[in-house]
């Protein structure tokens, strides 16, 4: 079972390899072998998911030594238990989806190989990264798979918002990462070992502790580093300005970096560390709350953008900020869901935005867009059904997995929390409903672009018809008549904080309440948006409001101000201490080395007199220090 | 007892391999009489086959445990391991030569010269009586001398290197000698067990010759190994010499000499270590500060080399060094280190020298200028050059960065931190002139016209295919030994050394 694990990353790896050695061969070849490859990989993570679903607590591991030294060892392998099992599926099944779309958005594009190259890569370090048996190994792969999106965001780095972007991601990220490496260099000094499955065990008997610093504040410290990590690559508030600016890689790019690739990463592993996250209160409080304003701030911003996939954008951050809001308040196994179910819907929604974008030719703006129903039919409907997903309409996916959220903030009786997660419900369903009307309703407000309009062949519309029936029915895997399949899966070997017996009486009113949320969402959205009326004047009123969710808080006008000038002005200072003192220095150390090396080139003289002369030198010099030495011998 | 007994009983399992190749040296040499010029690619095919069948010999003594023969020769874990190494360099050695052997149109001698000087170094590795040491040193001294010499294509260079290091190498034999013999007229052994035995009341009774003879030694094996101040043949020797005969010089002979240099110089003065190796030490310190300063201001690149093996030769000094403050216990500790970076340094400098060859040959190139436009040209090749490169310098995830890595832990835990000082301030320093090659073979070349273009006209440098696998096997070296050190550390971990 474990060979069958290190396999699931290694088809994806060896599809990138081929089509990074065969850049000549066509594109059509690039996306086959790709999606081909992939299949055994999916296959191979569903056969390990039912694996552990029948065997439930197995932890499969198998590591080797890789760095031993008579303080600690370091090991590299792979472990997989129930939430690996259940990311492996994810990621496999998402990006075998995105890789056939690829070839039907980009079939013309030039450099097809390396894209897929990218994109298997970037796949093979997710996995990899799921995969691992220990935080340093994770680190290796939470930073390839951060190298990869770097790399895809940039694809078209002639464009230089595309270059700018990759560039934001990548700085911003790295400033999560610094966190999350401090933290786990923490541990590993507390613990001796990197091995995070003995972080929870040691901290729960108090040994994890150094000298300097005692083990509640140690195991708070050390979260709260990795979650910085995880704030950064999930794109949670304050980090999260890099996620909407990503868009400017190729959408299905998006899609995989939404769904399945980058931003899981950050929520995998705080449900990783969950039980050691368990363990102090101030970080699991910290989490929560973090998530729930993410949640709303997003949603908030997500209102007025007028760039569809700026919205479906700031609607992943908000979905993200559901996951952290769960797992703060300690229902690990509905965050885990969530990020399941908002796999299947986001990827759907990306793909579908950018079946639209493929079908106007490139134009991702809504003012542009509308009465694309008739037109592309099947693009309308497996965008109403993400839509309706995210929105937490019942029956589809998003309703399960958010009202579980919420119902689990309702029963832990955190009445902020839940507050603030309704309110970014009801947002939700009204930004989202928004694109739909915008985009598929009323009259084309582009004569030109709705005349060419057309599906973009199957390529990439059975992708969305496949994620189209995940983001309708994936939720069901997970409810509580079938007693919460995916919570007990999950749960086999993690033991969440138990939940008030209360919580069973409370379903029935959670769900009732965020349904009617998102009903109503969607009614505001109908009445302001409905029946072609495309953009309204905003009434003066609500100018201000309306300006500061256009302009995303001012959030990246702030950083500009404060971080970025503040990081030149210092940038500015260092360069000036680094052009004449450092380099000076060096200079000076650098003329020093050379000039002691030409000195010592002069006795190079190529005189065979002067060779034997310099080691009968030596010799005597070394007799004369035996003769003199202290203690000397004579 | 008959001779077939006698082979049976002991020789067999200390000199096996040592006979193998010989007795290969023997027929390739009378072989070579006879056959035309033109079958010289067969007599040097000829001569890596016993090579590998004294791998395999060797191989098959392993499971047998350590015996002496003679009371002179030994199959401990140093001989051992070292003859281990010492054929594995043969055999790569061998296969550039295939290639070199055709392109400088070297003398039919050359084939069995090489196979001589390993016989000698595999005899350096296994005796343990100073005669028999003696003689094996003599033995790869004198073939590496003419080897020097054979290079047709560029005699006044190669005669001039090959005078250079005659005479001081015969300075150096006869210092070594000189320093033996006190030891003999002290003791009346040549046995260095015996010597072993008597080493602390050697030290106790007579401290101020035992000093001499210690410091004779040292200097006598020092110019064999090129350390400061005894170094100074070297760039001399390497220009002239032939590339395979360059790479044999800087790896089989300095593994060997260093092989004997720890046996010798721990056997007999092993009593006062604690006062006699901080002059190795200092030898060691002096050894890398001079060796990377001479290559720092160095444009051609076989003498960047040779300075840069100098350097190396200083490094691999200090697990010596540091004998005179490890405690027992700790002395298998610095046997593996000696051995994994000795492993490394081969791997790297086979490597660079096979690049170098046939960038020499095939592109006219030999000052570093010369290597503009290389990686555009000749990407793998460029890229297999920039890992040795890497290696040498001392870069993480390659087996060079280990090797450092184990000696700079070993100065720490015996206490000699100033020396792993040395070597990481050294090591900083190589960079300079290794990534100074480095950039500058992605540097485009420069407009020239008319003759000056020579050796960036031409496209991809043709690689042939024995030198093609050496590159890669040394690649491989390099980067399996970075990547996954286990491999060669657990093995030599559990090697019974002495």
């Amino acid at each position: 079972m474990s060979m069958l694990a290190l396999l699931v990353p290694l088809f994806p790896l060896l599809a990138g390899v081929i089509s990074f050695f065969f850049r000549r061969l066509p594109g059509a070849f690039h996306a086959t072998i790709s999606v081909v490859l992939l299949i055994p990989s999916v296959v191979f993570a569903i056969v390990l998911f039912l694996y552990v679903h029948a065997h439930p607590g197995v932890v499969l591991r198998q590591v080797i030594p890789w760095l031993v030294l008579p303080s600690f060892s370091i090991h590299v392998g792979i472990q997989v238990n129930a939430l690996t099992a259940l990311m492996l599926v994810i990621v496999t099944f998402v990006s075998i989806l995105v890789f056939m779309f690829s070839y039907g958005y980009l079939r013309t594009d030039e450099r097809l190989s390396i894209y897929y190259s990218y994109l298997n890569l970037f796949v093979f370090s997710m996995l990899a990264l799921v995969l691992s048996p220990n935080l340093l190994q994770l680190y290796l792969f939470w930073e390839m798979v951060g190298l990869c999106s770097y790399l895809l965001v940039g694809y078209w780095f002639a464009k230089p918002e595309a270059a700018r972007a990759a560039r934001k991601s990548f700085v911003v990220t790295r400033i999560g990462d610094a966190g999350l490496f401090a933290g786990i260099l923490l541990l590993g000094f507390a613990a001796g070992t990197f091995n995070d499955a003995d972080y929870s065990i040691l901290a729960r008997h108090g040994t994890l502790a150094l000298p300097w610093l005692s083990e509640p504040y140690l195991v708070t410290l050390a979260t709260l580093l990795i979650f910085i990590g995880a704030v950064g690559k999930s794109a949670q508030l304050p980090l999260h300005v890099w996620l909407p600016d990503a868009m400017e890689g190729p959408t299905p790019v998006s899609a995989l970096i939404h769904a399945a690739t980058m931003v899981a990463a950050g929520v995998y592993l705080v449900a990783r560390e969950f039980p050691l996250f368990a363990e102090s209160h101030v970080t699991m409080t910290v989490v929560a709350y973090v998530g729930a304003v993410t949640a709303l701030f997003a949603s908030l911003i997500a209102i007025t953008q007028q760039d569809i996939k700026r919205v479906i954008a700031y609607s992943t951050v908000s979905q993200l900020g559901y996951m952290m809001l769960a797992l703060g308040i300690g229902a690990y196994a509905d965050g885990v869901f969530h990020l399941f179910t908002h796999a299947f819907f986001k990827a759907l929604l990306f793909l579908a935005a950018g079946s639209v974008i493929h079908a106007l030719g490139g134009t991702q703006d809504l003012a542009l867009m509308g009465g694309l129903r008739r037109k592309m039919p099947i693009t309308f409907y497996t965008f109403l059904a993400g839509a309706l997903a995210l929105s937490g309409i019942f029956p589809f996916a998003g309703f399960w997995s958010k009202d579980a959220i919420l119902g689990a903030a309702m029963a832990k009786g955190d009445w902020v929390l839940y507050l603030l997660g309704l309110i970014a419900a009801f947002c939700t369903a009204f930004y989202i409903f928004r694109v739909v009307f915008l985009t598929f309703a009323g009259a084309p407000r582009d004569e030109d672009l709705h005349a060419h309009a057309h599906e973009g062949g199957w390529v990439m519309t059975v992708p969305l018809v496949i994620l189209g029936l995940f983001a309708t029915f994936a939720g069901f895997i997970n409810t509580p008549w079938n007693d919460d399949f995916l919570s007990r899966f999950l749960t086999a070997t993690k033991t969440p904080k138990p939940i008030p017996a209360s919580y069973s009486h409370w379903p029935l009113t959670s769900m009732a309440i965020s349904l009617a949320v998102g009903l109503c969402g969607i009614g505001l959205a109908a009445w302001m948006y409905g029946g072609g009326k495309g953009f309204r004047k905003v009434p003066s009123a609500f100018k201000p409001w309306y300006a500061l969710s256009r302009n995303k808080f001012y959030v990246d006008e702030v950083y500009s101000w404060t971080v970025v000038r503040g990081g030149k002005l210092l940038a500015a200072l260092v360069d000036l201490v680094d052009r004449y003192l450092i380099e000076g220095l060096t200079r000076l150390v650098g003329l020093f080395f050379y000039g002691i090396g030409n000195v010592l080139r002069y006795t190079q003289t190529g005189q065979i007199q002067t060779y034997g002369t310099f080691a009968l030198v030596g010799l005597v010099v070394f007799l004369v220090v035996a003769v003199f030495r202290v203690g000397g011998v004579f | 007892m008959s001779l077939a007994t006698l082979l049976q009983a002991h020789l067999w399992t200390t000199m096996g391999p040592l006979f193998v190749v010989g007795m290969t040296a023997i027929v390739v040499m009378v072989l070579e009489l006879f056959l035309p010029a033109a079958s010289r690619k067969f007599i040097v095919l000829l001569a890596a086959l016993g090579v590998v069948v004294a791998g395999v010999v060797l191989v098959h003594t392993m499971s047998v445990p350590p015996e002496l023969s003679l009371d002179t020769m030994v199959s401990d874990g140093l001989a051992t391991v070292s003859s281990m190494l010492l054929l594995a360099t043969g055999l790569l050695v061998l296969l550039l030569h295939l290639d070199v052997n055709e392109s400088e149109e070297m003398p039919r001698e050359s084939s069995f010269l090489l196979l001589f000087a390993l016989v000698g170094a595999l005899a350096m590795v296994t005796a343990v009586n100073l005669v028999a040491l003696y003689i094996g040193l003599e033995l790869l001294s004198v073939s590496s001398y003419v080897l020097v010499a054979l290079r047709k294509r560029h005699r006044q260079a190669s005669v001039e290197g090959s005078m250079k290091y005659l005479v001081m190498g015969g300075i150096g034999s006869a210092v070594f000698l000189y320093g033996v013999s006190f030891i003999y007229g002290l003791t009346g052994q040549t046995s260095l067990y015996a010597l072993a035995q008597a080493s602390l009341s050697l030290w106790q009774h007579d401290a101020a010759i035992a000093v001499i003879a210690f410091l004779l030694i040292v200097v006598g094996l020092g110019i064999k190994l090129s350390l400061v101040p005894f170094h100074m043949w070297t760039p001399d020797a390497y220009e002239g010499a032939p590339s395979s005969v360059a790479a044999l010089i800087s790896t089989l002979s300095k593994t060997a000499t260093f092989a004997l240099a720890l046996r010798v110089l721990v056997y007999i003065f092993n009593g006062g270590a604690h006062d006699l190796f901080p002059y190795i030490a200092v030898l060691a310190a002096i050894t890398m500060l001079a060796g990377n300063w001479l290559a720092l201001t160095q444009h051609n690149l076989r003498r960047l080399l040779a300075f840069s093996s100098v350097a190396q030769a200083g490094y691999l000094l200090i697990p010596i060094a540091l004998f005179g403050t490890a405690s027992v216990r700790e002395w298998p500790d610095l046997y593996d280190n000696l051995l994994f970076y000795l492993a490394v340094y081969t791997f790297l400098t086979i490597g660079a020298f096979a690049v170098l060859h046939l960038l020499e040959h095939h592109r006219d190139v030999t000052m570093a200028d010369g290597l503009t436009g290389f990686a555009k040209k000749s990407p793998w090749l460029a890229a297999s050059f920039i890992v040795f490169l890497l290696g040498l310098a001392g870069m993480p995830l390659t087996g060079g960065f280990v090797g450092k890595f184990y000696i700079f832990t070993s100065t720490v835990q015996t206490g000699v931190l100033w020396l792993g000082i040395v070597l990481f301030a050294t090591s900083v320093l190589s960079f300079f002139y290794y990534f100074g090659l480095i950039r500058t073979m992605f540097q485009s070349p420069l407009p020239t016209y008319g003759d000056a273009a020579q050796g960036q006209a031409e496209g991809r440098t043709p690689v042939p295919v024995a030198t093609g696998i050496v590159i890669a096997l040394c690649l491989f070296g390099t980067v399996a030994l970075g990547v996954v050190p286990g491999i060669l550390l657990h093995p030599l971990a559990l090697v019974q050394w002495f």
